[in-house]
């Protein structure tokens, strides 16, 4: 644990501006990312883990969404306060974006070809044969059969499966050492989130990638990541490594949410729905512990402002956590 | 593709087929007709000497009726100008006894020159100024070339020339009190003759740019500004591209989709031209021509300058489709 | 002269089938008569006209060019056949031909044009004429009798397409006579307290035109025929769409004649084609344009106040002529529903607030007019007093109708529970404002007028299919000597017949009476007086309600536009007709300078003609 991690996300803060308030959408987050490991940030909807994955690369939507404090080291670089130039080249260089809607991720307009060939030559210095040949590699490495021809498709003319597909490989174009995953198979059907989670996975394991893997879906973590980070309420409260994460919860709300997982491959169902209540929308955050309104064990101290308090499995943001 | 083609060319005679039937037919059954603009000259011209007033009898109103080509029940008359015309002939005016197509290629020189200039303008102004207003909106240059725009376009065109005529043409002298070129244009040299044209040309093209000014600008900037959002611009920039490169690359053809919708119509700027500005500035256009020719009742140019616009206007919508199928590859032919 | 030389020139550019023409004379033997100078009656009184004052400037110089604008480029340039009507025909035919004789436009005595002598037969219906010998058309081709004769065959072929020429030649005259090249008379099917006026033809050229073919109209679309007048439009003088140039025609025959000289001065005058009114009024402030008519109140009182009128560059006149007032006012059709009572129609005689109108829309510069045929001298009938707006008489009149009470909208009904209100139609032009205003005043005599504004022609088709309840409609004017529309207009043989101009169906057998009398009797005196009685009699039908009429007209010129000290004549319609003026180069010269330095010339406001109405037309009988 010495040497310098991948990524190490300090005291983050994003805010979006809504009429004219600056609301945070993520608060005071920091977590660590190794070469070769893979984290997974889990959170209902509306926790702020997109604002959190589109901060990392300051993909915010201007002007509205804006980093408000905080730092994102990418081997000990600050990305927050980084020239343009440089910030071009670690994105798709040193890292790979994969977005959650394939359909419209992709240009409509544009052939795969070109869509991958551009992001090929953004990072990698290669004519044009070689670019194709490029091109073909990684269409084939991210499993999509008869390379060739499917280059010349449009994203519309491919199943939503192949698109994703598409998408990973122009994550990977720029040859990057970390990728991340805005719930990349939220959209897809059963069969094709296995096989996109176990493509991820494999290449993964043979890039030697760090992966940032954000998704609700807490059931696919177990296979997938290192170690798991729990968002409510545009916080992280709790982070530990997935065995500790599914053997002993320690978060009142990672317990609700593991208790809501059904017994192996259930039905599927919206998960998280029988927490009671719903997550607070952005700006109606309680003044201490967000997830008081629908906490079981809530107390008095709850309402106060709350810090991380250390734990065996890693720190959480509770001050009951050791009474429960 | 081809298929689909040949298909919609073949509906084209169809559609022309209907759209002059029922105009033909209006033309017969509305009252108030070539032969009544005739009788009325004369009857409400006052007791000149010469002109009897006293009615005239059958057979004189039956030869009138004969010269104005009433004397057959329309279905026939329009069978015989259906046959004409498949013979590449569309008649003659009978008010100025020329033949229609005659007085259509007399005026083409002018609505191609407005009409040319103007899309050239058009576009090569607005599409450069809605993409600059995009990328960055409510700025200093996007507002206020919207009070412009709007400001032109709430002014109806004609009111605006009206103003521009008095003002640049009339008190400050700047420019020539209408015409399309001076009377002296022959005599000029080739360098003369351009810059006399551009002289009568710009306060009338004002007008003409105004309306559609407005719309193109607006239109590719709300387009783009749309796009910007869209979701493949994240991964374009995801990627690696700078914010510019991404608008050019991947936010700019998907803002020219609707452009194309409706692009083919520029073909139908051959038959352009308003009859308010061309009257205004004393453009002899096709505006005028056809405006002029349903006060005189003249139905032989009412019928081909409507012929010659419909097939324009479908050959354009067909342009369009496949201009827009190839902008759009989400667009398939059915 | 000029036409000496030229005579041998015989052009024939449309391939002229002399024959088939002079076949036409033989076969038509009664009405082309052939005779010699041995047959003229002896008793003859020749008149020569030629002491008469003359009225133009004789020492007015000649040259330059005048700049004016028309409204739209015409439909064809042919004189007559569809479409001949158009803006520039007046320019190049009506007030550009010379027939036989001409009218004095002051003393309306006859005076001599083609003709150098003419005499009165015996019977009332002919006229004898000598033509002048010098007398040549523009392309120096002489006039002769037979241009007479071969007029006969042009306005009677339905070539032409104009049957009311056809029949006008063929219902007003019974026949022509040659006497020699330069002597002939014309027969009128009726004797007429006028015959001069009938006999007055103007010739038509044969070598020109020749036998007429089915193409006539086609043909000639664009042709400019030789002219008896002074100004000629040459072919290359033509630009189709923008602009035409007249040319004076090089010695021309006439230009040093009595009555002619001092005429006709400008050589040069371009039409040029400008539609918008005020982009025209911009020319004419630039210069670009010479003269331009100030009639409406809106240019005269207010687009006018510009610099180059008070620094004297322009100048302004106000010229009250003394023409026959064109009849404009409201027609009710007297077989329309309540229309058909002569009280209804008397009370909404006194319900139309005429004065009001006058006073707010035409800045009270109009007149009101008093009857059917006003301007005619003694054959107008100057006792009419115009109806006054009255409420109070207009509800008495009512009542005497049956229109009794008020309904809640203050409308009068009757005892059926019928409202009294009838639909006005009006042509949507530029007066619909002064309708509505009368429409308002009217409901405070409780009738209600429905205004129904439709475009020009709709609005003649639905009169002539006598469709109408009532109509607002004023008819063309031109100058004649003594009303000639008593019979179109209340005969009762036009009543309720589709396509004549008795559009209040007025059909009384005593007015039907009037009005035969009036076109056949012999004695003016009896003509006058039968006028009189007619237009007293169609007042008191009040089914025509006369409106107003504006007894100026008033222009701005550039100064260099003269005039002579009269400004212009008495029945001139505007300030060109009779051609008096002429171009003062170095004024112009002088005015350009002046532009430039600054200087002033003093502002120019002259009022010219007779205002007093009382000093009204006397025809010399």
């Amino acid at each position: 644990m010495d040497k310098i991690p991948l990524l190490s996300v300090e005291n983050l803060t994003v805010g979006f501006t809504v009429n004219g308030h600056v609301l945070h959408a993520a608060e005071a987050i920091s977590f660590k990312i190794h070469a070769g490991e893979s984290l997974g940030i889990v959170g209902e909807s509306g926790c702020g883990k997109t604002a959190l994955a589109m901060a990392l690369l300051r993909l915010l939507p201007h002007p509205k969404g804006k980093i408000v404090g905080g730092h994102i080291f990418y081997q000990g670089e600050d990305i927050v306060p980084m020239p343009l130039e440089r910030l071009y080249q670690i994105r798709g260089g040193e890292i790979g974006f994969i977005f959650q809607e394939p359909m419209t991720a992709l240009n409509p307009v544009m052939t795969i070809h070109k869509q991958v060939i551009e992001a090929i030559k953004l990072h990698r210095k290669l004519n044009k044969s070689e670019a194709l040949l490029a091109a073909i590699q990684l269409l084939e490495e991210v499993g999509i059969e008869d390379p060739e021809t499917r280059l010349k498709a449009y994203p519309h003319e491919l199943s939503g499966g192949l698109r994703q597909r598409v998408g990973i490989a122009l994550a990977l174009a720029g040859n990057p050492t970390l990728l991340i995953a805005d719930e990349p198979t939220t959209s897809l059907d059963a069969s094709h989130k296995a096989q996109i989670l176990s493509l991820l996975k494999t290449l993964q394991k043979k890039r030697g990638l760090g992966l940032l893997f954000i998704t609700h879906e807490l059931g696919l973590m177990r296979t997938l990541c290192d170690r798991i980070a729990i968002m409510y309420a545009g916080q992280i409260v709790e982070t530990g490594t997935t065995h500790n994460f599914f053997e002993h919860p320690k978060h009142p709300y990672t317990r609700a949410l593991l208790a809501a997982l059904p017994i192996l491959t259930g039905p599927k169902k919206d998960r998280l729905s029988s927490i009671m209540g719903h997550v607070p929308g952005l700006g109606e955050w309680p003044k201490g512990c967000r997830f008081v309104d629908r906490c079981p064990h809530a107390q008095p101290p709850c309402h106060k402002p709350q810090s991380y308090i250390k734990t065996d499995t890693g720190p959480v943001l509770c001050c009951r956590v050791h009474e429960l | 593709m081809w298929a689909y083609i040949a298909r919609r060319l073949l509906l084209i005679p169809l559609t022309l087929l209907g759209i002059t039937l029922i105009v033909f037919a209006l033309t017969r059954l509305v009252p108030g007709g070539p032969l009544e603009r005739a009788l009325m000259e004369i009857q409400m011209g006052g007791h000149s000497k010469g002109v009897s007033t006293s009615p005239l009898s059958e057979e004189q109103l039956s030869g009138l009726k004969t010269y104005y080509g009433l004397d057959q029940p329309w279905p026939v008359a329009y069978g015989h100008w259906i046959l004409k015309i498949m013979q590449g002939d569309l008649g003659e005016s009978q008010r100025y006894n020329d033949p229609v197509w005659d007085m259509v290629i007399a005026r083409l020189p002018i609505s191609l020159f407005y009409g040319l200039t103007a899309m050239i303008l058009t576009y090569g102004i607005c599409v450069p100024l809605g993409i600059l207003k995009a990328m960055k909106p409510h700025g200093w240059l996007d507002k206020g070339s919207s009070i412009m725009i709007f400001l032109g376009y709430a002014l109806p065109n004609y009111v605006l020339g009206s103003f521009l005529l008095v003002v640049f043409a009339g008190y400050l002298d700047w420019f020539p009190l209408g015409g399309f070129i001076s009377d002296d244009f022959e005599t000029l040299t080739f360098w003369k003759k351009i810059q006399d044209l551009i002289h009568h040309s710009i306060l009338p093209l004002c007008c003409y740019l105004v309306g559609s000014f407005a719309f193109v600008t607006l239109l590719i900037r709300n387009t783009l500004i749309e796009q910007l959002a869209a979701d493949f611009m994240r991964t374009a920039i995801a990627k690696g591209l700078s914010f510019k490169q991404a608008v050019w690359r991947h936010g700019l053809r998907n803002a020219l989709v609707p452009l194309a919708t409706d692009f083919g119509q520029n073909l139908t700027l051959v038959l352009s031209g308003s009859f308010l500005i061309e009257t205004l500035f004393d453009i002899d256009g096709f505006g005028l021509l056809g405006y002029n020719a349903i006060l005189d009742r003249d139905y032989p140019i009412v019928m081909g300058i409507l012929f010659l616009s419909a097939l324009l206007f479908l050959l354009g919508n067909l342009i369009s489709d496949l201009l827009l199928a190839w902008v759009d590859p989400r667009v398939r032919f059915q | 002269m000029g036409c000496a030389e030229k005579k041998a020139e015989n052009k024939q550019p449309h391939g002229i089938d002399n024959q088939t023409i002079d076949a036409y004379y033989t076969s038509h033997a009664d009405f082309f008569k052939m005779s010699d100078p041995s047959h003229l009656p002896t008793n003859l009184i020749w008149q020569t006209g030629l002491n008469e004052p003359e009225f133009a400037n004789i020492h007015a110089p000649k040259g330059g060019t005048l700049h004016l604008a028309i409204a739209d480029f015409p439909r064809t340039l042919r004189p007559v056949g569809p479409d001949s009507n158009s803006g520039l025909r007046d320019a190049l035919y009506d007030t550009n031909t010379l027939s036989l004789v001409d009218t004095h436009p002051n003393t309306l005595a006859y005076i001599p044009a083609l003709a150098s002598s003419w005499a009165l037969g015996d019977d009332q219906k002919t006229v004898y004429f000598k033509i002048n010998p010098k007398a040549c058309y523009s392309d120096g081709t002489p006039i002769r009798t037979g241009d007479f004769f071969y007029n006969f065959y042009f306005m009677c072929s339905p070539h032409i397409q104009a049957p009311w020429y056809n029949n006008w030649y063929t219902e007003t005259y019974e026949s022509v006579t040659y006497y020699n090249d330069f002597t002939l008379s014309v027969t009128l099917k009726n004797k007429t307290i006028d015959p001069v006026w009938y006999g007055n033809l103007a010739p038509t050229p044969r070598h020109y035109y020749g036998e007429l073919t089915p193409d006539y109209p086609r043909r000639y679309q664009w042709s400019f025929p030789p002219t008896t007048g002074p100004y000629e439009l040459k072919p290359e003088n033509i630009i189709k769409g923008r602009k035409v140039t007249l040319s004076r025609v090089k010695n021309w025959w006439a230009q040093d004649e009595r009555y002619y000289r001092g005429r006709y001065n400008v050589d040069n005058i371009t039409y040029r084609t400008v539609r918008d009114v005020s982009s025209a009024f911009e020319r004419f402030k630039k210069g670009e344009i010479d003269i331009i008519d100030l009639t409406l109140p809106e240019y005269w009182y207010k687009k006018s106040q510009v610099p180059a009128v008070k620094n004297g560059f322009i100048e302004r006149a106000i010229f009250y002529n003394q023409v026959p007032r064109s009849p404009a006012g409201i027609y009710l059709n007297e077989q329309a529903g309540i229309l058909t009572n002569v009280n209804v129609r008397r009370g909404i005689a006194y319900a139309l607030n005429l004065d009001q109108v006058i006073e707010t829309c035409f800045h009270g510069d109009y007149k009101r007019l008093s009857s059917c045929a006003e301007g005619y001298g003694r054959f107008s009938n100057t006792t009419i007093p115009p109806t006054p707006f009255s409420p109070a008489k207009a509800e008495a009149a009512f009542a005497l109708a049956g229109f009794h009470k008020k309904g809640k909208d203050g409308i009068l009904i009757n005892e059926n529970g019928k409202r009294l209100s009838f639909t006005l139609t009006i042509n949507n032009g530029p007066l619909q404002e002064m309708y509505t205003l009368l429409q308002n005043e009217a409901d405070k005599a409780g009738v209600e007028i429905i205004l129904e504004s439709l475009d020009p022609l709709t609005v003649y088709g639905k009169i002539m299919s006598k469709k109408h309840e009532a109509v607002a409609s004023a008819w063309g004017g031109g100058f004649s000597r003594k009303p000639e529309s008593y019979w179109q207009f209340f005969h009762s043989k036009n009543a309720l017949t589709p396509g004549t101009n008795n559009i209040t169906n007025t059909a009384d057998p005593e007015l039907d009476v009037l009005i035969d009398n009036y076109i056949t009797t012999e004695s003016e005196a009896v003509a006058q007086s039968l006028s009189c009685q007619i237009q007293e009699k169609v007042a008191a039908r009040y089914a025509y309600l006369p409106t107003w009429y504006c007894p100026y007209y008033r222009v701005g010129y550039w100064r260099w536009l003269c005039f002579p000290e009269a400004f212009n004549v008495m029945i001139s319609d505007n300030a060109l007709d009779y051609g008096l003026y002429w171009i003062d180069e170095n004024k112009k010269t002088e005015t350009k300078k002046a532009q430039e330095t600054g200087m002033h010339f003093p502002e120019k406001i002259g009022t010219y003609g007779t205002a007093d109405l009382s000093e009204i037309i006397i025809p010399n009988g």
